[in-house]
């Protein structure tokens, strides 16, 4: 691989991946919340005698805060994951997932090691080696099995990932709502993972030389190591395939989870009116309008009515918005 | 527009079978339209009721409220499906020459 | 027609395997007792909506507008760029599935197309398609489809296969909401004239007349009196219910379906009698003679246009405040919308029980209550004399109602009415009740007897919740708040559960409420006679 590929490949990934990560939360910030739309998943707080369920229908700031952290570290929602019914008195079908909390244990498992692989890295980039990346990465080699010793998450990662891919081809409605671009984001990480592990426990590089480079890329003065190796380009190219693509693929729920309305708004729909920056008007059918058309009926049947003696004279008088009245429709009987 | 034809007569009706003009209504109308809900001969019960659909309709340009039918009328709500299995706004209102009523009914 | 219904036993064989064909391929065949009818073209002219024509879903040609492409993809770029919901739910799903077998209408059809997931991608993959640059440029591999006829036919057939109701978005893991991407799917179809006429004739009823049924005036207030009399006969109590009456401190709106239908009749019977007991000085309204809004099942300018009245009724009757009745849909828009769309309400204050002087901080903005919160605190305040053994005949269940449920967190309130008023209450399994609670398959304006087929399918899982409780304690009765539950669960369970009614929680409020100076009560509010009481936990 030249060298100036080497320097020119990371460069452009991490230039799509913050640029697109940008242009994409800013495109979602920018685009309005007309309203107010939580999903309540507990008892709103309503009277005194009543218990509110503080996180899962929050009312406050502190709740809404609250819950988007339950779903952003222990993925409160998927953790839900339920049988369709009553299953045990064999009454309701059960048809799709065996699996109930294998599918959030699986995600959890497969993101909490990521972010800690990821953390562990760190020390590649900033001079010192910052202390949580040690940290971390004593913590994930506590068990020191084999030699060079097993980091957990590299196996963690493994199986979960391995589990995330059996399951789309394993299960046949998975199967078939999963589309091309859905393999290829597994396949971008395994290649990720795959080298990765290579890189570390079978055919091991210069890690010297490898600080050396990545941190000459942090410090944007970057050197190509002499000789990097095909496991180490390997690598190098997996990861920046993905962090180039990740804002432009599905994996950008990583950003956009946070901007979820059904979860990030408060159950504060009656308490504080919400303003929709483009609150359309919506004419319709007035008082008058209805009057004027009913009153007879409404005389007849000792009902109240504005003017006892004939039409209102302006149809708009009473704020609605319409502009001419209804089309003429057959006169009701 | 969709039409149906019953004992010799074309109606203009609705998907539902509904009379399309509640005005183009008579007795021979209804004994048509109830071969539709499966009614041959319409009793003096059917009668009873159809007629007094058609006179609160004429009034009010609706149905009664339902419990009012029976009551008015002296008839369970069961007696009613019985005597018009798709039910009293669906079946009586059908043969009556009413528009069949919507929304959360 | 009389209708002719499917074997139970042949919609309750449901396979769950994918038919062989992708989900890409977007024909679908239109047959009868799983779609709706089309909108009348009256009822379209009438309420200036475009396209206005006579045709059916089955047609071969639906007689679109010629720019009917460019007039879907406008509008969509329209909405993407004014709901954060819409553009943000178009990019983040990641299809784990978590959501699939939590939509009732997929548990009852088998159909993938009827699993949230899939039903969005339909949409998913035009925006693909037409505003991604992944879609632009590798089309199919990125789940990219062009837009043709044929999606929008499917569009209109899995978009009327939604009830709304919200329970995917609880269990997915971004809070995707399935009902914001049918609610705008719904939009387009209505900018090109694809509507129902389910939908769209109770709008220009509700638009025109006042309410949904297109009952006027004078039969309103025939409808009332006639409450007004039996419920003398009932209780020897003489009510008064005014209407259209300036001055009233609470404009009382219920769902029009409560002064037509059975057995919602039963729950308007209930509130007249705490509303008496209670000393309300309130008035109903012949101009918003609606709480429910079909508009929402339209589009949000619809359902900004219906929800319009209630406020400017409310302002012209000059009352302090406005409580609402039993209804599912009619308080999603109150608690989510009403105050967004068509407030501030600064011409109103905020509610206050002037039987318990409790004030309703929660409802401080839009000064609007729903019924069960205010004969909740009530009964909290011991303000209501109640004999429980009144509803002895009946061993009840509840059913939450999608709307209030998971558009509002209104889980206590009913349940603190019903333990107060009954002797038997047993509830369903969890995972079928609050949030997790299943629909009833025939919201959303899909309650019609010609989608028979379909609701019944949707109301499966439901039924079979009910069917769980009536087998484990005799549960003869399903209480629900919702005006479409009251409807369409009696077909639903004599369909699945037979011998299961339903009933509001005010209908059994009132059964077992000691009015002052009431004679001695020998029927309940449906007029059958009390001596059988004491059946119990049969």
């Amino acid at each position: 691989m030249p060298t100036v590929l080497l320097i020119a490949v990371p460069y452009v990934a991490a230039v799509l991946f913050l640029g697109g990560l940008a242009w994409r939360v800013w495109t979602w910030a920018a685009t309005p919340e007309p309203f107010r739309i939580p999903t309540t998943t507990g008892q709103q707080r309503s009277l005194a005698g009543i218990a509110p369920s503080r996180v899962e229908s929050p009312s406050t700031t502190a709740g809404v805060v609250g819950r988007m952290l339950l779903e952003g570290l222990l993925f409160r929602s998927l953790f839900r994951n339920v049988a369709s019914g009553p299953t045990a008195a064999g009454t309701c079908p059960d048809p799709v997932f065996l699996e109930r909390k294998a599918l959030w244990l699986g995600a959890m498992a497969f993101h909490w090691s990521l972010l800690v692989i990821v953390v562990r890295h760190l020390g590649l980039f900033v001079e010192p080696i910052p202390r949580v990346a040690s940290f971390v990465a004593s913590v994930d080699g506590f068990f020191q099995v084999g030699s060079p010793s097993w980091y957990a998450t590299d196996v963690i990662v493994i199986v979960a990932l391995g589990y995330l891919l059996f399951r789309r081809v394993r299960d046949p409605l998975l199967r078939y709502l999963t589309l091309p671009a859905d393999y290829l984001a597994l396949a971008v990480l395994i290649a990720v993972v795959g080298s990765g592990v290579v890189l570390r426990y079978v055919a091991r590089t210069d890690l010297i030389a490898v600080r050396q480079y990545t941190l000459g890329l942090a410090a944007l003065a970057p050197t190509a190591p002499a000789s990097p190796g095909a496991g180490f380009v390997l690598h190098l190219l997996s990861v920046s395939v993905l962090l180039a693509i990740l804002p432009f693929t599905k994996m950008v729920h990583a950003a956009g989870m946070w901007l979820s309305p059904t979860r990030n708004q408060a159950n504060d729909g009656r308490r504080r009116r919400h303003v929709n920056p483009w609150n359309a008007p919506a004419p319709f059918h007035t008082y008058e309008e209805w009057e004027d058309e009913f009153r007879e009926k409404l005389q007849a049947a000792g009902l109240p009515i504005e003017r006892e003696d004939g039409r209102f004279q302006n149809p708009q008088a009473g704020g609605g918005e319409r502009g001419a009245p209804p089309a003429a429709q057959a006169p009701l009987t | 527009m969709p039409t149906i034809e019953l004992n010799g007569h074309t109606y203009a009706v609705d998907e539902d079978g509904f009379l399309e003009d509640p005005m183009l209504w008579n007795e021979q109308v209804a004994a048509d339209l109830a071969t539709t809900e499966g009614i041959a001969n319409m009793t003096e019960d059917q009668w009873k009721l159809v007629n007094y659909l058609r006179h609160y309709y004429l009034e009010f340009g609706i149905a009664p409220m339902v419990r009012k039918l029976c009551k008015e009328n002296g008839f369970k709500l069961n007696q009613v499906y019985e005597m018009f299995p798709s039910g009293p706004a669906k079946g009586a209102c059908k043969v009556a020459g009413l528009p069949k009523p919507t929304g959360c009914v | 027609m009389a209708q002719q219904k499917p074997d139970p036993a042949q919609l309750a064989a449901v396979e769950y395997i994918p038919p062989r064909r992708g989900w890409r391929d977007p024909r679908v065949e239109f047959r009868k007792g799983t779609y709706n009818h089309a909108a009348a073209r009256r009822h379209l002219e009438y309420l200036g909506l475009p396209n206005p024509r006579d045709w059916q879903p089955s047609d071969a040609d639906w007689q679109l507008p010629a720019n009917w492409k460019q007039i879907i993809l406008d509008g969509m770029k329209d909405r993407l760029e004014r709901y954060r919901s819409f553009r943000l739910f178009m990019d983040i799903c990641v299809r784990c599935g978590a959501c699939a077998d939590k939509c009732h209408f997929y548990l009852g059809s088998g159909d993938p197309k009827n699993t949230p997931v899939l039903r969005a991608e339909l949409i998913r993959s035009v925006y693909r398609r037409y505003f991604t640059a992944a879609g632009r440029l590798f089309g199919p591999l990125a789940g990219a489809r062009d837009l043709t006829e044929d999606v929008l036919k499917e569009w209109f057939y899995y978009f009327h296969q939604c009830t709304e109701c919200r329970r995917c978005s609880v269990f997915c893991p971004f809070g995707i909401d399935t009902a914001e991407i049918t609610m705008i799917g719904r939009e387009l179809l209505n900018l090109v004239g694809c509507n129902i006429q389910w939908i769209i004739e109770p709008v220009a009823n509700c638009d025109r007349v006042g309410n949904h049924l297109g009952i006027q005036p004078h039969g309103f207030k025939d409808s009332l009196d006639f409450a007004a009399d039996e419920l003398e006969e009932l209780t020897g109590i003489r009510v008064e219910i005014p209407i259209n009456r300036k001055g009233a401190e609470v404009l009382f709106v219920v769902p029009s379906a409560d002064y037509f239908g059975l057995p919602h009749y039963f729950t308007l019977l209930g509130y007249l009698m705490m509303l008496h007991e209670a000393g309300i000085d309130y008035t109903f309204s012949a101009y918003a003679s609606e709480g429910g809004n079909f508009g929402l099942f339209a589009s949000h300018e619809m359902t900004k246009r219906l929800n319009a009245k209630m406020y400017a009724e409310a302002k012209r009757l000059g009352v302090k405040w406005i409580l609402g009745g039993e209804c599912g849909h009619m308080w999603r828009v109150v608690h989510q919308y009403m105050g967004t769309m068509n407030g501030p309400a600064d011409f109103l204050e905020v509610p206050v029980s002037p039987a318990t002087g409790t004030r309703f901080d929660h409802a401080s903005s839009t000064k609007m209550l729903h019924v069960c919160e205010f004969t909740a605190d009530l009964i909290a305040h011991g303000k209501l004399a109640l004999d429980p053994s009144r509803n002895d005949h009946w061993n009840v269940t509840f059913h939450d109602s999608c709307n209030p449920a998971r558009g509002m967190g209104l889980y206590e309130e009913p349940r603190l009415i019903l333990r107060r008023v009954l002797n038997h209450f047993h509830e369903m399994p969890e995972e079928t009740i609050r949030e997790r609670t299943l629909c009833c398959g025939s919201g959303a304006g899909l309650g019609t007897d010609e989608n028979f087929e379909m609701r019944m399918r949707g109301g499966r899982p439901r039924a079979m919740a009910v069917n769980y409780v009536r087998k484990r304690h005799g549960t003869n009765c399903v209480a629900c708040i919702c005006a479409v539950d009251k409807a369409t669960l009696p077909p639903l369970l004599e369909y699945w559960v037979p011998g299961v009614e339903v009933a509001g929680v005010h209908e059994l409020l009132g059964n077992a409420l000691v009015m002052k100076g009431e004679h001695p009560r020998t029927t309940d509010l449906r007029g059958e006679p009390l001596e059988g009481m004491g059946g119990g936990d049969a």
